[in-house]
């Protein structure tokens, strides 16, 4: 059986699905960007991508979704090095409670009712500042990120596969991309996990990512071509093995 | 092992990958140069067809009054600018639904006594019988309004503190020790009729026994003003050409309140006079047409007035970008609607 041999209906729908997953592949990529970039479409640098998944959560938020309102870089290595020197509070009074209420509390604190106010995760206090200068992401995120990340890609990731494995390419490319698409999502599924304890695992993350999302993305092109023409290049010769 | 890795990493990403820690203005106004005559009335001649327009989009509030609020909480503002040799312009549009100039007015009671309309929230601001207004901030030597802009010198209060202080406003503006603010606040009522913006600027006083307005100033002025009409519980003033919608009194037409002005049922609460001095500086006409504000407005690009170094943004080097942001205040005496980020003005 091969995917050509299916009536219209079925591979104009199954059309409809890679297209589909193609364009949702490139709108994941801009909320990952902008989540990392507060906002921006730019393609973030290895470093911030890693301080998203394994750095403090406070300094990456400063460096990434928040930046906008952080008046000066310098208030981000401060905050740095006062967690890395163990949150002492005499520093917090000193000098970290100025930068929390120069650049943060307007929005984080419990009574704001500013547009952007986020009043869950209030910056007020000691006590709720250190809250937030763990490494890594918080376990309540990284638990629901992971189950729902793996649920609902390892089922596009089966359907893509199965489809693919009725086109006419080489086999051995089948396995490759069936196999680089779950080695991506199991990489990246436990690095969140496994950053939080070694940094240097976030380093890993925009690979794994990438293999798993070009995976697919493959995967589709090529379903997608199949369905209506011969594949270039990578389709098997009638009765080749 | 792991130094390796992030060795190459970090390599890769130096190599492939641009660092991206950097502050990015929200928008950029280019103003060009003008030899024509540019009337300030609040309509474009066709010389603004020329400035390129930059368009934000307002869409953040500061607070929400707890007797609610019925302004706009999203508007667009297209902002265009030109220079000549001696004066900076601005043609400035926004949409607002409703011309709103009903300022705490006096309105005759079925007794025939006289009360002062209004309808302060908890914080003891009013958003029903105000004015609509709109403000330009420009820096002047803080380092932090260069990227975040307004954002820079807006303090809002918590648990009804304010620098450890009591205070039951929202939010305060002050700066960075030893730096200002210029700020260009047009009021609808109170100086729109005297072709003005009020001209003030914001240091970094956080004492309200030294100003009650804490970091906001209005910049030093020889003369005119606005005050309210009140004596004795009754309007102060009124004035001899009063009619329905007349929205102030000019200080130059008032007359003695007597209680035999049987045939006004309303009084302006307000009396204004232009401003002389660096408080006048900014000329401007503001025309609200079909739920739009047009608002035009001029200064000189470099001003003289009473400590016009450290209250003015000064436009003296035409190579240089400088830092504004805009609000507009719809029938709202503090509640705005802004943008985060900062805009950037460059000379063409």
């Amino acid at each position: 059986m091969n995917i050509k041999a299916l009536n219209p209906a079925a591979r104009i729908a199954i059309s409809g699905f890679c297209l589909s997953v193609l364009m949702g592949l490139i709108y994941a990529m801009l909320a990952i960007i902008m989540s990392i970039n507060g906002g921006e479409t730019l393609v973030p640098s290895l470093d911030k991508v890693q301080q998203k998944y394994a750095g403090i959560m406070i300094v990456s938020a400063m460096q990434g979704s928040m930046y906008e309102h952080v008046s000066e870089d310098e208030s981000i290595e401060a905050v740095r090095q006062w967690v890395e020197a163990g949150t002492p509070e005499s520093t917090y009074e000193s000098h970290i409670v100025e930068i929390m209420n120069d650049d943060c509390t307007n929005c984080h604190s419990i009574g704001s009712t500013m547009t952007e106010a986020m009043t869950s995760i209030p910056l007020t206090t000691y006590q709720e500042v250190i809250q937030t200068t763990t490494k890594g992401q918080p376990w309540s995120k990284i638990a629901i990120q992971t189950h729902t990340h793996l649920f609902a890609m390892s089922l596009l990731v089966v359907i893509l596969g199965f489809t693919l494995s009725f086109t006419q390419i080489f086999s051995w490319i089948k396995y490759l991309l069936i196999s680089f698409a779950f080695l991506g999502l199991w990489g990246d599924a436990l690095s969140w996990t496994l950053a939080k304890y070694f940094a240097f695992v976030g380093y890993l993350i925009p690979f794994t990512g990438a293999m798993l999302t070009g995976a697919m993305a493959a995967m589709a092109a090529i379903i997608l071509l199949d369905c209506w023409v011969k594949v270039p290049l990578i389709t098997e010769l009638a009765g080749e093995k | 092992m792991r130094k390796t890795i992030t060795l190459i990493a970090a390599t890769v990403s130096s190599l492939i990958l641009a660092p991206t820690l950097q502050a990015k203005p929200l928008g950029i106004l280019e103003n060009i140069t003008t030899n024509d005559v540019i009337t300030i009335d609040g309509i474009a001649e066709s010389e603004w067809n020329a400035a390129p327009e930059l368009s934000v989009v307002l869409d953040q509030t500061p607070y929400k009054p707890n007797n609610g609020f019925e302004g706009i909480t999203k508007t667009t503002i297209k902002v265009r600018s030109m220079h000549d040799d001696k004066n900076v312009y601005f043609f400035l549009q926004w949409d607002d639904p409703t011309k709103s100039l009903n300022r705490f007015p006096w309105m005759k009671q079925a007794d025939g006594s006289w009360k002062q309309l209004e309808n302060k929230d908890d914080t003891g601001h009013d958003n029903t019988y105000y004015e609509d207004k709109m403000s330009m901030l420009w820096n002047i030597d803080l380092k932090a309004f260069d990227k975040k802009g307004c954002g820079a010198v807006c303090h809002m209060a918590r648990n009804g503190k304010q620098k450890g202080k009591d205070d039951k406003a929202p939010g305060r503006k002050y700066t960075k020790p030893g730096t200002t603010v210029d700020m260009w606040h047009w009021k609808g009522v109170r100086t729109n009729p005297n072709a003005q913006f009020d001209d003030q600027f914001i240091d970094d006083n956080t004492d309200p026994e030294k100003n009650k307005g804490w970091g906001r100033h209005g910049d030093a002025k020889t003369g005119g003003g606005y005050k309210n009409n009140i004596a004795d519980g009754k309007p102060a003033f009124g004035q001899a050409d009063l009619a329905a919608d007349t929205t102030v009194i000019v200080d130059s037409q008032k007359i003695p309140f007597s209680d035999d002005m049987d045939q006004i049922k309303r009084i302006p609460g307000i009396i204004t006079s232009a401003f002389s001095g660096s408080r006048g500086d900014i000329v401007a006409k503001g025309v609200w047409k079909d739920g739009k504000w047009n608002l035009e407005l001029s200064r000189p690009l470099v001003t003289t007035g009473e400590k016009a170094d450290v209250q003015d943004v000064q436009f003296n080097d035409l190579k240089k970008t400088y830092a504004f942001g805009v609000s507009v205040f719809d029938n709202s005496q503090i509640n705005h609607v802004y943008h985060n980020g900062v805009l950037n003005m460059v000379f063409k």
